[in-house]
């Protein structure tokens, strides 16, 4: 009850602090970390509005409560009867309170509501009830206007009990701008200690009635709040000037944050206050398209995985190309699929070397940084948010297969063009119209996403705690997918003294998922790939027999024997498993004033268990069921410690800023794994590896451990020049001992023009130059490569089995780190006050010692060595230009653009003829080839040159030995009138695209908001792999509709893209990389359309905010890519190693969904 | 607290802390030190060999007029082990990429071996068997590699780093001194069969391998010599033709070298040809009687009926009804029945589990030294010495002995008796080439495909492809892996690819 009355008195302020628009609450800002000034604005700018609105009505019940100065009444003159015998003071306050218009303010501490009073009085005045009470409890009472202060009796004399103090409201009015002389909408303005405020116009303008001598507090998030007492004015006018602290955005960065304003390195960040309005499973999801520099693609739709980030078009060509990502400072193992969304603060990006080069060998493909919601003082605060989406196929997506009718057309021409009988069942084409079996609609279903959150945040200054609860379910859009997670976070922090903090993070995580094999070819591993397979199965048979049960084949007369793919989605057991745990230990110790101490220990474990079962009822492609049931059973675990010694010294003088950090640091990782391979089950019945009849094992152990050094200066004088200069020493276990300590430097510069007195060009109100240069390294090579190491290699001597050793690697004692030298100049501006802000950056990142396990020859023994082989330069050009086009009390727009023009280049290599072939292997013949003076992986193959037309065409053109006429026909390219391979080979297209970009516009109309993201490449090429099997001329799989566009004889030549069927002709056309498998991938994607509204809740005394937004996730695609995503790579996406590479895979869902996000 | 975390890691050495060694491998530094270690690398050196002749006879035999193959029209998978059998070789194929890859790990792990052995502190007569055994191996190798692809880079170091990684083709000259030097070192160093552990090289195979180097380069008197030291070494023919190749008797007194193979283990070291060689069935149970049992990817290496007819004898000659089974039936090959379909009979043993076998691939046996002896005294004139040899084997066939009348004749007789006593055991391609024959006979039969498909196993309106057939001396040797071509430019392709 003490908590209560106080809190309720201040109810209306509350709302304002619990909003986040508070500029008093320092930790919050702190942590208040977002993309750039402007779409802070916008944020804050909406939300005011919608603040206004609430102020708004609070007043209409003000006012119907007080019915103005005239009708003001005095306490003499109001009669109240009560009967209280024997009840708290607090009932007594309750009881006049609800009996009358009159308000009761006190300190609670110097008041005991507790204590006894009695009144059972009848209709007299309030002045003599109080009176009475004043007796009985040693209170005093003052009315002044409809409010009675209570205080405490200062000597004995009675007459004062009781004072009445009736002051005159006053009208004020009066305009709030900025130092621009803007006028600033929505600022708060309220009388300190009264239910009374408003909040100024679109003009800047206010109105206010308030009592005689009151004091006005003039407050905006970014701005001074500034208190002015009214005196016997009426008209007040107030400039208020910008709060730099607060507009100096913090970021986080490696060992530490920055203010965006003195950042001299490439660093982009978003909080995650700016991405919630999508409701969305992984992280990558809502960073797409948001972040300059930052491409995040969806390669696979299977639930719960498929993120892929590639920070300024990063590529290595073996050494992998994924960014180093960092957790509460703890650089994990894992990615981030299954981190709760909703766990995150905010997300930092490092771009460049002066940002990156304090995670040293790890920086070199960029750092994510991401930082978990964290424990702050203050009232607790509840948050539940819950989603609930629908998920379908994108079915205009699917490629184009052939229906029943066409099937049987083609199958029929097939027989007829090989002089074979026509089986019966393709001999009446036309008797399959309006029949026939969709494969892939088979096997999708309906998905589903359900998602539930609950955050609790508070604590005391000594004590503090946040807590996330999660739970989030898929279903798949393929029968039988799915994933789950049960996630917890617990982030809590101890102020065990003023100088000692101690701060402690658990994060458990349990995640599932059923996502047996569904990308890739349709011939693959141990179950085949379904997504694929069921593409390419008959359409003339159904999954279900004439009494509807489940077929075990969908094969016809002409094809392979195949399983019933739905069948293999709903019998095959896939069950993987996941725990995982995250922790950190931090204490922070302040030595002196400025100087802290801190050590953190941190830990990352993870335990995995992947069970699969496949009955004889599922089979594969060629693999018809029965077949004989076969399974596996893998057990990993890692345990991923880290322990982090700083030192930071902070230290301002006159206008120099110092702040220096010098660390040490110690890193392992262990990993472990299990597999069990069981085969030949006797039947279906137990599932358990251990009831197949032959069983082998395997394990696997990898271990690393990293040492390093940091330190780092940043300095700055008087905000306007800024240096930083940060050194890492490595030491890996993961190099020879010649090369086991790498060194990476790095220093930045920035100059903030427009704070220098000369700058007065109005219209740019910031103006930052910045530039940086560093090395960073790539050690994500193989743990044990630069050893010989010999491996298990068996034998049988006549009836005894024998186990040997045979040398499997030949390591290269010389290996070293793959040093990334990277150079970055941009700009930060703000125009037309702060309407627009453009960032632009230039890099060039060069890329030497590049690890790569180049080809050896194989007469040598072995087949590759990984070994440094050359240099790779990248760079290019990104601008981010954010804008805020309409601001009316009404209604907002913001749009934010950012693109990226990344280039790649080979400089040298010192394999023979400084060039290599990569990617993926068709009957001998690589996919890509990188050469010196060239882009990275271009596509290599031959060049299609339509189709040997009829035998004149045949007769005058080069040929293959295997040519025919209706054979594809390729370009002779070395002119030697054969076509031979790869000596016709070229290159045959560029997988990097000229440009990528993001377009995100968020509109708001009172309380209702809306968010469109758009995503795009432009110039990309891709290898359809798919065609593969979607195009498989000799009748074994149903095809391509287009494919009824072949060669058909020299009469019906086609389009001259496909060849003719004729038997054991198909296989060049085929199996050959050529220019018809490269495809343009350039796509616009509305990725995102989301929309929210917020209820007032102003009234409500639970409940702070309540928001219902909807989202629709891959609303439309417009591309002339053919295949189902542009985005997708099947294999290892953004590594240079076989860039843009389609082989099918998982549809990307299209999801509805409905939210509510509560906050108590 | 952080003076003591500090300190923690300053104690240890940071180089110990950061040396860190695979636990599921051993490096070669902790490595060839005890003799265990040395028994351990050589079993490393046969490991390939498991591999090479679970898919020997795509190289041997398929190309050859002893067994064709059915063509599924829809199953294409199988096109570069058909490209074998119809002369349609593409630079590219796997099959050949594969045995030059696993052909030179042998030459690499015995490479290894020999860099050591003569340092290694081990016991000299361990030292002599396992030097004896590398270099066998080497010898082997080589040997194989030089018939099937002609000169090719000679390693006889494992290199160091990349760019020793790197050597150009050497003359089949120079790969025939270095195989023959081996293969003399190694008969000094190898025990007799008797003492050494079985399945291992001993000194009967070093003799017949030299003799068989020396019988290819036609040098018949020093095959005559050499394999004559075989007669001595205590090797005899079995009396029944079909036991020789019975899993329970390896090891036999015929067997002089073969590739050991067991089933039943988790270990993949049973061997799979069985099932290329069975028809390609639903359910290969109904003739191996194994089960659980699914579709194999069979009919490969299917007898042709050239072969059924070289058999002089097919009821006194035991050795038709041990080799070749007839399969009725259906046939999910579209387009396909098996009727009275001949298949491999020689390896169909009881074993356990589908797809795993445990037959041995026999590399020299006893009747091959006498066939191989014949054959050198008859090209040297000595017919009459000749016969007899020959005759040895017929008799224990169940035919009848054959006399001396002329050295084309006696050269005739044997290439036909070789045929048949070795049908799919992969010597018949080498046989022609040997008596320079392979073009001949290979264009001829090719012929008899294109002009009767249906007796070649293809389904009806189908045949073999344009192109197929066209036999040239190029084609007597294989094209040179294409990948290594493009690895290593030094490499020129053969002729004629």
């Amino acid at each position: 009850m003490a908590e209560q009355a106080p809190a309720r008195m201040n109810a209306s302020f509350k709302l304002e602090s619990d909003g986040g628009i508070s500029p008093s609450i320092s930790p919050l800002k702190l942590f208040k970390v977002m993309e750039n000034n402007l779409r802070r604005q916008l944020i804050m700018l909406s939300k005011r509005l919608i603040f206004a609105f609430l102020v708004q009505l609070f007043l209409c019940t003000v006012l119907l409560a007080n019915t103005g100065n005239a009708q003001l009444k005095n306490i003499e003159k109001v009669k109240i009867s009560m009967n209280l015998q024997e009840k708290s003071l607090a009932q007594f306050f309750k009881q006049v309170e609800s009996k009358t218009d009159f308000k009761f303010t006190y300190t609670d501490n110097l008041v005991d509501l507790k204590q006894p009073v009695t009144v059972v009085e009848n209709d007299k005045s309030l002045y003599d009830v109080l009176v009475a009470v004043s007796r009985q409890t040693n209170l005093r009472f003052a009315q002044i206007n409809e409010n009675i202060h209570v205080k405490g009796k200062e000597g004995s004399s009675e007459e004062n009990t009781v004072s009445i103090v009736i002051k005159a409201d006053i009208n004020v009015t009066g305009r709030v701008i900025d130092e621009g002389g803007e006028p600033i909408p929505g600022v708060t303005v309220s009388v300190p200690g009264a239910s009374t405020g408003t909040a100024t116009d679109l003009d800047g303008k206010y109105s206010l009635s308030v009592p005689e001598g009151s004091t006005l507090v003039f407050s905006f998030i970014g701005f001074v709040a500034q208190t002015i007492a009214i005196g016997d004015r009426s008209v007040i006018d107030v400039t208020l000037s910008e709060d730099m602290a607060s507009l100096d955005e913090v970021v986080v960065v490696g060992y530490g944050t920055q203010s965006t304003r003195n950042a001299s390195s490439s660093v982009e960040s978003v909080s995650f206050e700016d991405l919630t309005k999508a409701p969305v499973s992984q992280i990558g999801q809502m960073l797409q398209g948001k972040i300059l520099g930052v491409r995040v693609n969806q390669t696979t739709g299977r639930p719960g995985e498929g993120m892929k980030f590639q920070i300024r078009g990063s590529a290595s060509i073996s050494a992998g190309s994924d960014p180093l990502y960092v957790i509460d400072g703890m650089p994990v193992s894992g990615g981030l699929n299954n981190l709760n969304p909703a766990e995150i603060e905010t997300i930092s990006v490092l771009k460049d070397a002066a940002a990156t080069s304090l995670y040293g060998s790890r920086g070199a493909n960029g750092v994510v940084i991401i930082q978990t919601k964290s424990a702050r003082p203050g009232a607790m605060q509840i948050e539940f948010d819950t989603f609930f989406g629908i998920e379908s196929v994108p079915k205009e997506r699917n490629l184009k297969m052939m229906d029943a009718v066409q099937y049987a057309q083609f199958q029929k021409e097939i027989a007829e063009l090989n002089n074979r009988p026509v089986n019966p069942m393709f001999q009446n084409p036309d008797s399959y119209a309006d029949s026939g079996t969709n494969w892939s609609d088979e096997i999708s279903r309906r998905g589903s996403i359900q998602s539930y959150n609950l955050t609790l945040r508070g604590g005391a200054e000594r004590f503090k705690t946040a807590v996330t609860a999660g739970y989030f379910n898929q279903d798949g859009v393929i029968i039988g997918t799915g994933y789950e997670r049960y996630s917890l976070r617990f982030n809590t922090g101890f102020q065990a003294s003023d100088k000692l903090k101690i701060s402690f993070n658990l994060a458990p995580t349990y995640a599932t998922n059923t996502n047996f094999s569904s990308d890739g070819n349709p011939y693959g591993a141990a179950g085949g790939n379904i997504v694929s397979s069921a593409l390419i199965t008959t359409p003339l048979v159904g999954p279900y027999d004439e009494d509807g049960n489940l077929r075990l084949t969908a094969s016809d007369p002409a094809t392979f024997g195949n399983p019933n793919w739905l069948r293999v989605a709903k019998d095959r057991v896939y069950e993987n498993e996941n725990l995982s745990l995250l922790s950190n230990l931090i204490i922070e110790y302040e030595i002196i004033n400025g100087l802290k101490a801190k050590v953190s220990a941190n830990i990352e474990l993870n335990q995995n268990k992947i069970f699969q079962f496949n009955p004889s009822t599922a089979g594969r492609l060629f693999l018809p069921p029965p077949v004989i049931p076969f399974g596996s059973e893998q057990n990993s675990n890692l345990n991923n410690w880290l322990i982090e010694n700083t030192l930071d010294y902070n230290k301002e003088v006159n206008g120099h800023k110092f702040d220096a950090l010098i660390g040490f640091t110690s890193q392992k990782s262990r990993y472990e794994s299990t597999f069990i391979n069981a085969r030949n089950y006797p039947d279906d019945k137990i599932q358990a590896v251990s009831a197949a009849s032959q069983l082998s094992v395997t394990n696997d152990i990898q271990e690393w451990s990293l040492l390093s050094y940091l330190a780092r200066v940043n300095y700055n004088y008087k905000n306007k020049y800024l240096f930083t200069g940060a050194i890492r020493r490595d030491g890996s276990s993961r190099f020879g001992s010649q090369n086991r300590w790498g060194n990476f430097p790095s220093v930045s510069l920035g100059w903030v023009v427009s704070e220098e007195d000369f700058w007065n060009i109005d219209a740019v109100s910031f103006f930052k130059i910045r530039a940086s240069y560093g090395i960073v390294g790539n050690f994500n090579i193989g743990n044990y490569s630069f050893r010989n190491s010999l491996s298990p290699s068996n034998y049988v001597f006549g009836n005894s089995f024998v186990q040997g050793r045979g040398l499997s690697n030949i390591g290269d004692q010389q290996l070293g780190w793959e040093k990334n030298k990277q150079f970055n100049i941009g700009a930060d501006l703000t125009l037309f006050n702060d309407k627009v802000k453009i960032t632009y950056n230039y890099y060039t990142k060069l890329a030497s010692d590049l690890l790569y396990n180049v080809e050896l020859p194989l007469s040598s023994g072995f087949n590759s060595l990984q070994t440094n082989i050359g240099e790779l330069k990248f760079w290019g050009h990104e601008i981010g230009v954010s804008t805020f086009i309409i601001n009316n009390d009404r209604f907002s727009w913001n749009s934010n653009f950012n693109i990226s023009f990344d280039r790649n280049k080979t400089i040298s290599l010192s394999t023979v003829d400084g060039v290599f072939f990569h990617g993926m292997s068709s009957y001998g013949f690589r996919s890509h080839k990188t050469e010196v003076g060239k882009p990275l992986g271009l596509f290599y193959g031959a060049i299609q040159d339509g189709v040997y037309i009829n035998q004149q065409d045949f007769d005058n053109s080069p040929k293959h030995s295997s040519s025919q006429v209706g054979t594809i026909k390729f370009k002779d390219l070395n002119g030697d009138g054969q076509i031979t391979f790869p000596a016709d080979y070229t290159e045959i297209g560029n997988p990097w695209p000229k440009y990528t970009f993001g377009f995100t516009n968020e509109f708001s109309f009172n309380n209702f908001d809306l968010s469109i993201v758009l995503v795009g490449s432009y110039g990309n090429k891709i290898l359809t792999h798919y065609d593969n099997w979607v195009t498989n001329l000799d009748g074994v799989f149903n095809v391509l509709e287009e494919v009824k566009d072949r060669w058909k004889s020299p009469e019906d030549p086609g389009k001259g893209l496909y060849g003719s069927t004729q038997a054991g002709t198909t296989f060049l056309e085929r199996d050959r990389w050529h220019s018809r498998f490269i495809k343009d991938g350039s796509y616009i994607s509305v990725r995102t359309i989301s929309s929210g509204y917020n209820f007032p809740m102003d009234q409500n005394k639970f409940i702070n905010n309540l928001r219902v937004y909807s989202s629709i996730q891959n609303v439309f695609l417009f591309t002339k890519y053919p295949g189902t995503n542009p985005e997708v790579n099947t294999r290892n996406s953004g590594s240079g190693i076989n860039p843009g590479v389609d082989e099918n895979s998982y549809p990307v869902p299209r999801t509805i969904s409905l939210g509510v996000n509560l906050t108590f | 607290m952080i003076i003591l975390v500090v300190m923690m890691f300053f104690l240890n050495s940071c180089n110990e802390f950061l040396d860190i060694t695979p636990e599921t491998s051993v490096t070669s530094d902790e490595f060839f030190v005890t003799l265990k270690d040395y028994e351990q690398a050589v079993i490393g050196a046969y490991e390939p060999l498991q591999s090479i002749y679970n898919m020997d006879w795509i190289l041997n035999e398929l190309v050859s007029d002893n067994t064709y193959f059915v063509f599924n029209v829809g199953q294409r998978g199988p096109k570069p082990m058909e490209d074998f059998a119809t002369f349609t070789l593409e630079t590219n194929n796997v099959h050949l990429s594969n045995q030059w890859t696993w052909y030179y790990r042998v030459i690499s792990r015995a490479n290894q071996i020999l860099a050591r052995i003569d340092d290694a502190q081990i016991s000299e007569s361990d030292k002599e068997n396992i030097k004896g055994q590398a270099l066998f191996l080497r010898g082997f190798s080589y040997f194989e590699l030089v018939k099937k692809f002609g000169g090719v880079p000679l390693f006889t170091n494992v290199p160091e780093a990349y760019s020793g990684a790197f050597l150009p083709r050497s003359s089949t000259d120079e790969l025939y001194i270095q195989i023959i030097s081996d293969l003399n070192l190694a008969k000094d160093l190898l025990p007799l069969k008797n003492n050494q552990t079985l399945g291992k090289a001993n000194l009967g195979a070093a003799y017949t391998l030299l003799g068989t180097v020396y019988l290819t380069q036609r040098k018949w008197n020093e095959a005559e010599t050499t394999l004559k030291e075989v007669l001595n070494m205590g090797y005899s023919l079995l009396p029944s033709y079909g036991d020789i190749f019975m899993p329970s008797n390896k090891g036999n007194d015929e067997m002089i070298f073969e590739i050991s193979y067991l089933d039943g283990t988790p270990f993949n070291v049973g061997s799979t040809f069985l099932y290329s060689f069975l028809p390609t069935l639903p359910d290969p149970s109904i003739i191996t009687g194994v089960s659980p049992a699914s579709q194999n990817s069979g009919s490969f290496n299917v007898p042709t009926p050239d072969l059924l007819l070289a058999y002089e004898d097919k009821v006194l000659d035991q050795r038709f009804s041990a080799s070749i089974g007839f399969h009725t039936g259906p046939s999910p090959v579209v387009g396909f029945t098996y009727n009275n379909f001949p298949y491999i009979k020689k390896y169909l043993q009881p074993h356990a589990r589908y797809g795993e076998t445990n037959n041995n691939w026999p590399i020299f046996r006893f009747s091959d030294v006498l066939l191989m002896l014949a054959e050198s005294l008859n090209e040297q004139g000595k017919g009459s010495e000749a016969v007899q040899y020959l005759n040895l084997v017929r008799s224990r066939a169940g035919l009848s002995n054959i006399l001396y009348i002329s050295q084309v004749g006696m050269k005739e007789s044997i290439l036909n008796e070789r045929r048949i006593e070795f049908a799919f055991e992969n010597k018949r391609w080498q046989d022609l080439i040997r008596a320079g024959k392979a073009v001949s006979v290979m264009n001829e039969f090719g012929q008899k495909v294109i002009n009767n498909p249906v007796n070649y196993y293809y389904p009806q309106n189908t045949g073999p492809l344009s192109g197929s057939f066209s036999v040239s001396e190029s084609n007597l040797i294989y094209p040179i892996p294409i990948r290594d071509i493009i690895v290593n430019p030094d490499l020129v392709q053969n002729p004629g690819y």
